[in-house]
């Protein structure tokens, strides 16, 4: 026999007016397992929760349901007020007669016989609600960040400033990703390197940061505020302490003409190399693939040269292990070639047609050309650059159906930067539409085409071909309705951004999942963006879709702000709505199908191995991981031997709330 | 203020998930639209946590009719336990049908948190259906001609 | 095509071998045809190849006894064969658990299942009451003897949900509301799962056209369903493409 407290609320006229709930108070007094039903005014005022408090205290009860409004208004205010008369607060449940009673009826004799059998049926729910306490799993308080552009930069940052150890790793031998490469950023025009450099030498010189670069995640265990990852890190055949970083090895390297990957492929490299002069970590590593000593056994000129003795052809990659409590996926994107989806665009086949980051290359003051725009083939400064957009986006039949957002913004200032680079130049902007949605974006489109005189013509690109050493861009204005051949000196693709082509394999050792266009997927894509389905993964920057960099930043510390939050106990306190398994007579009655780790969209149920006490043997079970599951029940409605529960609203729950809703 | 719209004398029993649904009913309340007296709303975390157990014993209990609804694919709180729901759906009703339990009496909707109008009608439109039904009488009486 | 004699050969060779303890085949006893567990050389002779047994052989390797046996061969049809691979998928068996010795008798059950064809459109074509009607004359008739649930291989939760209580979502006595729960949670627990050996129906003493119910289940999710993984239990996967059509 429970000793329940019924509470039936008036809510000044809003459910008194059509309710009547005296009546209520009084029906419900006479239900086995009452103790006590009364009604009044306002139960969340403060006078009404000390009623409660009160009758908690002097009847005894063990379990209150409060007859009032909707659970998701003042469930909380409700079970706090039980937690103060020492009451365990999921031994409260609220029975909605506001919301869907009082507020949607008028007929007040259905209305409250309907709140009648709603009060009941919580009732006979609660006399099986049992005491629950909120999980706590510990926390390990430092983040792994995988991914070190602007996003991972930040996020690390910001971890790091709030007081927390960041393991900061990237696969390339320096950090900067995509934004290092860019030469100037729209719409300020800033040079990228300038703003984001100070940002890589913050991270190196960070005493909370450990910066890995040139190391790729290996694998991870464990769930959140408790992963066990491991981290490759490649072999440098260089030593990072013992190198001054002078430079004198990549100079002396007589293996030069690598095509830089830094520099899209339009300038060369070493095979011992830093990507770029501005490199952090400023330590070259050795391309094993291309490096003579390394493949055939001769040369060794680098360790001969170096003053240090910072070169050891013997180095191997490295496995190490880390603690984190939570990792951060900021791996950016990568841009697209055209040459397998559009080959009448003729990228590949033409030197002069490059694509946009080829062209950031072009105009790089660091880049192959030292910020002279010059033709690939010729080295001639070109006087008539045709750019397209979309050229690869917005295509379903390619496979490539979204926007790829950020091109509209660079195309323009593309344009922009060679019109101030050759003022004689001409630039045509071939366009489906103009996407210029940010601060001053729509500002910076409209100084492109009235001060800098970019040519827009609203129209697609047939073909790109070349006549007598001349290229052809055959494209269309609809606007003006006229077909338009261009006789360009060099073409300009703004080709789609796409995932990285290890995204997939990432998202499978983290255990995240990933959309049709594999870009990560959040949480939810409104009101969790940052978040991952799985506890303890986050999303910075452009790996979830394409963004631009005051995006990016803008994700990577609303990330360091979760991570803060998750770091912020000593223990993580979840709600216990969680699954549960089930024992009947003291025995695990699991078969072992797993049917439900196979639903679970969280990855929460575990299998363990334990003794079948009836047939004395070995068998392996399901075991639900409370840290990571999020109650949804679906497991327990999958599970055929009916093995599993949810806590909060269980089999037993359930039932009696069903049949306490039919009637008495 | 809307007219009133009289109880059809039944009881529909709806199972709803806290997210979506619930949320959309409580919509409706708020926006104080009004629908059919019958139906009782029993709260749930997620769709896919409903089994077609519930259903019977519902019917067992008085239940002429029954709802179950939840969020619209793509947008479950938990991600994918409504397509897991669906799919169960798809089977449980065509068994039920087969076995001769009246497929007007089960009614599987999606309505979201913002769809008030959508459950007030989904209610009244259910009510109206069942009410020309009339009460479920489920198997309560082993009298069957021998 | 091995000769019976050969395959005779090839069973006693494995207990020569010491690969196996035990053979589970048909025996026929007196012109009935019944299982045979044979655990000794000379009793490879009672076998029966001729595979008309009604019931599922496979059913048997559910029970703890049988189990300890492990490894054992089996002499198999395809009805054998497709339930052994259900229960590996579903890890209640290993690979190496059973040895499947085939019969070389095709079984054929086409004239069986036509009539359940017609049967079942002929249900389809009635009104819901006529329906009810039919099923409960079926159902009033249910001893909840639970030999449908016993013949079949895939029924092996060690403690059924039907026989749980705290809640009683199934009233165990042999009244009707709990006859049809009962009936109704076991052919929903075959979804995606039964593979139409009829062993069940076959056990019924009362001679309820459960295959009616399995097979029209399986009609349901052959068509109702977008693609799934089929390593996976059919209810615990989803499709985009999944039918849509009955949500308002």
């Amino acid at each position: 026999m429970s000793r329940i407290g019924v509470f039936v609320c008036h809510c000044g006229e809003n459910i008194g007016r059509t309710v009547d709930c005296g009546k209520v108070a009084l029906e419900s007094g006479k239900l086995q397992n009452v103790a006590i039903s009364i009604d009044y005014k306002y139960m969340c005022s403060s006078p009404g929760q000390e009623l409660i408090k009160n009758s908690i205290r002097e009847h005894g009860l063990d379990g209150v349901v409060v007859a009032a409004c909707s659970p998701r208004m003042h469930e909380k205010t409700f079970r706090g007020a039980c937690a103060q008369a020492a009451l365990n607060p999921y031994l409260c449940e609220m029975a909605n007669i506001r919301e869907h009673c009082s507020w949607v009826h008028d007929d007040k004799e259905a209305a409250t016989a309907k709140a009648m059998d709603i009060v009941r049926s919580l009732v006979a729910k609660t006399v099986r609600n049992e005491k629950l306490f909120p999980i706590k799993i510990p926390v390990t308080k430092r983040a792994l960040v995988i991914g070190g552009g602007v996003g991972g930069i930040q996020t690390a940052l910001d971890i790091a400033n709030s007081g927390h150890e960041v393991i900061l790793i990237d696969k390339s031998p320096s950090i900067g990703g995509r934004m290092a490469a860019l030469s100037e950023t729209f719409p300020t025009l800033d040079c990228s390197q300038c703003i984001l450099t100070p940002k890589m030498v913050d991270v190196a010189q960070h005493s909370k940061i450990k910066l890995v670069t040139y190391a790729e995640l290996e694998s991870v265990e464990g769930f959140v505020g408790n992963f066990k990852v491991k981290i490759r890190q490649k072999a440098r055949y260089v030593d990072p302490i013992k190198c001054t970083g002078c430079g004198l090895c990549s100079q002396k390297c007589p293996v030069k003409n690598i095509a830089s990957e830094f520099d899209e492929g339009l300038g060369m490299r070493r095979a011992i190399y830093t990507p770029f002069p501005q490199a952090i970590p400023n330590r070259p590593v050795i391309d094993k693939n291309n490096c003579t000593k390394l493949k055939t056994g001769k040369c060794g000129v680098c360790q001969k040269i170096c003053q240090v003795g910072a070169i050891n052809y013997e180095d191997k990659d490295q496995i190490v292990e880390y603690e984190v409590g939570a990792i951060v996926v900021a791996t950016g994107l990568r841009a697209l070639e055209t040459r397998e989806i559009y080959p009448e665009y003729g990228q590949g086949r033409h030197k002069d047609i490059i694509t946009a980051m080829q062209f950031e290359r072009l105009a790089s003051a660091s880049g192959p050309t030292l910020g002279v725009i010059k033709r690939p083939s010729d080295g001639k400064v070109p006087e008539k650059i045709v750019f397209i957009q979309c050229a690869g986006s917005r295509d379903s039949n390619a496979g490539y159906p979204y926007c790829s957002k950020i091109c509209c913004m660079y195309t323009a200032k593309h344009a922009m930067l060679y019109k101030h680079k050759v003022h004689d130049g001409k630039a045509f902007v071939f366009y489906m539409d103009i996407r210029a949605c940010g601060k001053n974006y729509e500002e910076f489109v409209r100084r492109g085409i009235e001060e800098d005189e970019t040519s827009y013509l609203r129209g697609r690109v047939a073909k790109i071909y070349e006549e007598n050493g001349q290229l052809v861009v055959n494209g269309i204005d609809t606007l003006s309705g006229e077909k338009m051949s261009i006789k360009a000196d060099m073409v300009v693709l703004a080709t789609a951004m796409s995932a990285q082509l290890e995204s997939v394999h990432l998202a499978q050792l983290l255990g995240i999942s990933y959309d049709q266009n594999n870009f990560y997927s959040e949480l939810h894509p409104k009101l969790n963006p940052v978040d991952t389905a799985t506890a303890g993964i986050f999303l910075a920057g452009s790996c979830a879709g394409p963004r631009d960099i005051p995006d990016t930043v803008a994700s990577a510390g609303a990330v360091a702000a979760k991570v803060g939050g998750l770091f912020s106990k000593e223990l993580l306190e979840r709600e216990p709505i969680v699954a549960c398994t089930k024992s009947f007579s003291n025995m695990n009655t699991c078969s072992g199908c797993f049917s439900c780790l196979q639903a679970c969209p969280y990855g929460a149920i575990e299998q363990e191995i334990i003794v079948d006490k009836k047939q004395q043997q070995k068998k392996m079970v399901a075991k639900v991981n409370q840290g990571l599951c999020q109650g949804c029940g679906s497991c327990v409605s999958i599970c055929r031997a009916g093995c599993l529960d949810l806590k909060g609203f269980s089999d037993e729950q359930m039932y009696e709330s069903i049949i306490g809703m039919g009637g008495s | 203020m809307q007219e009133s719209i009289p109880s059809q004398k039944i009881k529909i029993f709806a199972f709803v998930c806290n997210w979506c649904t619930y949320a959309g009913a409580d919509l409706a309340g708020t926006a104080r639209m009004h629908y059919a007296a019958d139906v009782r709303i029993i709260r749930h975390t997620c769709t896919g946590r409903i089994d077609p157990l519930f259903l019977i014993k519902a019917f067992e209990n008085g239940a002429d009719a029954v709802i179950v609804s939840g969020c619209h694919p793509n947008d479950c709180h938990y991600n994918e336990g409504n397509y897991l729901a669906r799919r169960r759906w798809a089977v449980v009703r065509k068994l039920f049908a087969f076995m001769g339990i009246d497929d007007k009496r089960i009614h599987f909707s999606w309505v979201s948190a913002a769809e008030g109008a959508k459950w007030a009608q989904l209610v009244n439109d259910v009510a109206a259906k069942v009410a020309q039904l009339g009460p479920m009488k489920y198997l309560d009486s082993c009298e069957v001609d021998l | 095509m091995k000769t019976i004699e050969q395959q005779k050969a090839e069973i006693v060779h494995l207990f020569e071998q010491k690969k196996i303890s035990m053979v589970v085949a048909f025996e026929n006893y007196r012109g009935i045809v019944r299982p045979v567990f044979v655990k000794d050389i000379k009793d490879v002779e009672k076998i029966s190849f001729d595979m008309s047994g009604k019931q599922n052989l496979a059913t048997y390797l559910k029970r703890a006894e049988i189990k300890k046996q492990f490894p054992l061969a089996m002499v198999v049809r395809p009805t054998e064969k497709s339930s052994i691979a259900l229960l590996i998928k579903e890890n209640q068996l290993k690979v190496e658990d059973v040895l499947l010795i085939e019969s070389m008798v095709s079984q054929d059950q086409i004239e069986w299942k036509k009539a359940q064809d017609i049967e079942i459109d002929r249900l389809w074509k009635m009104s819901f009451s006529e329906r009810m009607d039919f099923w409960k004359k079926n159902f009033q008739n249910c001893i909840r003897c639970y030999a449908c649930r016993q013949s079949c291989p895939h029924c092996y939760c060690q403690y059924c949900k039907a026989d749980k209580n705290q809640p009683t979502w199934v009233e165990r006595s042999a009244h009707l509301q709990g006859n049809f729960s009962w009936n109704f949670l076991r052919a929903f627990h075959q979804a995606g799962r039964c593979i139409e050996c009829g062993a069940c129906e076959n056990a019924c003493p009362a001679n309820i056209p459960l295959m009616l119910l399995n097979r029209m289940q399986n009609k349901i999710t052959a068509e109702s369903f977008g693609e799934s993984d089929p390593k996976k239990y059919l209810l615990s996967d989803w499709s985009k493409d999944d039918d849509n059509s009955f949500f308002l």
